[in-house]
């Protein structure tokens, strides 16, 4: 790696789940590829969404980031100074559930601090400094200093997910990835969540890995735009740039296919049939998105498109990407 | 058009170890024979308590009170054995997450026809083929064959075919759908919503749509009541109420909405948080959060106020 700036570099990863089927059966053993040849780098300090359907890889794409999971080929390289364990945090879609139900605030908040490893030059802090850090790390994320006592229960959901923000920002991570973080919170509070995050990435200079499975908060949160499907990168380029014209049918399908709160526009809305995505074996060796593509030809079948530039900063895996005529 | 249910005053709380939780406060609300009515609210707002206790399937700890009047019966005092003639037959719900409803060891055909073949009228077979044409009418694709798989084989969006096909098999008059795609990516959440508005001409029927979502509910709602703390802060039209919204907290749903779907340049939210299961309020539940508060706001809940057609819960239209 020359260049300084690249946080995160991700080369080529394939990640492969094999299971064995069934133990009576003489099913031939089957494997799953939920990631395939992903490449793309990130930038430190930088904003990137990942946005998918459920069973993408998204998810997967994190925790192999993360280290959680082993890449069958390809690697992950993080800079030198970059420690899996310390300086990567995750935030999760439950709030509620991500926080141990016996713990009180303060023992949830301060809890990552006993775990930093020992050769780390963050040595875990004396009482006094500790609970400094709390109060800092409490107000940071809006919460207030006097209902260290209590527990996740006694919150909202919105409140759970701040607690679980300072959770991961205590250890003063350079990398946090938060993996659908609004999904399960109310409407009227998702924004609170988004702005908060936004504030610390900008406060802290953090790379920040957004996961989203639509694309309606992620323009708010995110410089660059991944979008995914069944693994793989289907296009990938600035957040503004591919809002306003998007270069894959696939993610044109995902921006049309949000409800907009209009009633009137929600009327006269054609709907169009997307089909299912399926997570069974391909028929073809051609694009994964084939299938459901309303622009599909006989050479999409037949063989799988790179990813390619379409303009100077957007790269679309597609053998007819969309013209600024044809795009919403 | 005739009023296919008329609710007055309905109230649910639950008596839990530390304490009751008043989960609906005096609500009353109708529903139009063929109307889509909308219930929106957050999470504890109230709306899936309401819902459940007009079928009675609330737990033990619970206790209604009030009216709900459908075919001119009381549903909500209703002996056990009238309820169950009332589910399925006359009123189905469908839930949000479709797996968790269906049972993974049976295959579909054997849960699609259990409802049909304890009616005793039909026998299994023909139970069986009234199940394939309903499968086949939700646009299951090869439904003869597919209808003896198991619910892991089919996808999100497939499943909750499969659940709206269970739903109307009895011919119910009204389809009550709790989040029916909350748990189903944005490409399968149009198609259901597709699905549902063709059924309901179809099937002549009649839905309330319960979600926390504004833009389901601008595409596929007659009305819409909009609940807050347990209690209907506002019911209107649905063009009224999205392009002249009354009570500030409709205001602030529709601003979070909008903004959510980048028809703003700012991201916006509704300042703090709705208020824990406990607490004791006084005055209008959302005086802490609302940018338009009153004084009187503080001590005396609104009552709902309006013409015939829309009323709001709210000081600012004294």
């Amino acid at each position: 790696m020359t260049d300084k700036t690249i946080t995160i570099d991700v080369n080529n990863v394939s990640v492969t789940f094999k299971h064995s089927g069934s133990f009576l059966s003489f099913e031939r053993k089957k494997s799953f590829n939920a990631l395939s040849n992903v490449t793309f780098s990130i930038k430190t300090g930088s904003s990137v969404g990942i946005v998918g359907e459920s069973g993408s890889g998204k998810t997967t794409l994190a925790r192999t980031i993360l280290g959680l999971i082993e890449p069958s080929s390809g690697a992950v390289h993080l800079p030198k100074d970059v420690r899996q364990k310390e300086d990567i945090q995750f935030i999760f879609q439950d709030p509620l559930a991500a926080l141990n139900p016996r713990m009180t605030v303060e023992q949830l908040i301060t809890e990552p601090l006993d775990y930093l490893p020992k050769k780390s030059n963050k040595k875990k802090p004396d009482a006094v400094t500790s609970l400094q850090k709390l109060k800092t790390m409490m107000e940071q994320v809006g919460l207030d200093f006097s209902q260290r006592h209590r527990y996740a229960h006694e919150f909202s959901g919105g409140q759970c997910q701040r607690i679980g923000i300072a959770r991961a920002m205590i250890t003063r991570p350079k990398i946090l990835i938060c993996d659908e973080p609004v999904s399960a919170l109310d409407v009227s509070v998702r924004a609170q969540i988004i702005n908060l995050l936004k504030d610390l990435q900008q406060q802290r200079g953090l790379t920040l890995i957004f996961i989203a499975h639509d694309l309606s908060l992620v323009r708010y949160i995110s410089d660059q735009l991944l979008v995914l499907y069944q693994g793989k990168l289907m296009e990938m380029g600035p957040c503004e740039e591919i809002f306003s014209q998007p270069g894959h049918p696939y993610t044109q399908a995902l921006i049309a296919a949000e409800p907009k709160p209009d009633p009137h526009a929600e009327r006269s809305r054609l709907y169009t049939d997307y089909g299912e995505s399926t997570t069974g074996p391909m028929q073809h060796h051609g694009c994964v998105y084939a299938g459901r593509c309303a622009y599909a030809q006989a050479q999409c079948y037949s063989r799988q498109p790179r990813l390619t530039y379409t303009t100077g900063t957007i790269q679309v895996a597609c053998f007819f990407p969309l013209e600024a005529t044809t795009s919403v | 058009m005739a009023r296919l249910l008329t609710a007055k005053n309905i109230s649910v709380s639950f008596s839990t170890e530390s304490g009751v939780i008043h989960a609906v406060k005096q609500v009353s609300f109708h529903l139009v024979e063929g109307e889509v009515l909308g219930v929106v609210g957050e999470s504890g707002s109230g709306k899936t308590q309401l819902m459940h206790s007009l079928l009675q399937l609330l737990p033990e700890n619970a206790t209604t009170c009030g009216e709900a009047l459908f075919a001119g019966k009381n549903l909500l005092s209703l002996a056990k054995n009238e309820i169950n003639g009332f589910r399925s037959n006359e009123i189905a719900m469908i839930f949000q997450d479709p797996m968790s409803s269906l049972n993974p060891y049976l295959r579909i055909s054997t849960q699609l026809t259990e409802a049909l073949i304890q009616n005793q009228k039909i026998n299994k077979r023909q139970a069986l083929e009234a199940a394939i044409e309903m499968l086949e009418k939700m646009r299951i694709p090869a439904a003869a064959t597919r209808i003896h798989a198991y619910p892991y084989q089919f996808s999100g969006g497939m499943r909750q075919r499969i659940m709206i096909a269970m739903a109307l098999l009895r011919k119910p008059k009204l389809l009550i759908a709790d989040e029916p795609t909350t748990a189903l990516d944005v490409t399968v959440q149009a198609e259901i919503l597709t699905l549902l508005t063709l059924l309901r001409d179809e099937f002549s029927l009649s839905i309330i749509f319960i979600t926390h979502d504004m833009s389901i509910v601008a595409g596929q709602c007659d009305r819409v009541v909009v609940m807050y703390a347990g209690r209907i802060v506002e019911q209107a039209p649905v063009d009224a109420l999205f392009y002249e919204p009354g009570h500030p907290y409709t205001q602030g749903l529709l601003e979070a909405a909008k903004s959510q779907s980048g028809l703003t340049d700012k991201l916006i939210s509704i300042p703090g948080h709705p208020p824990g299961n406990y607490e004791r309020l006084t005055g209008c539940a959302f005086y802490p959060r609302c940018e338009k508060r009153l004084e009187v706001c503080e001590h005396i809940n609104p009552v709902m106020k309006g013409t015939a057609t829309r009323q709001q819960a709210c000081h600012l239209y004294d």
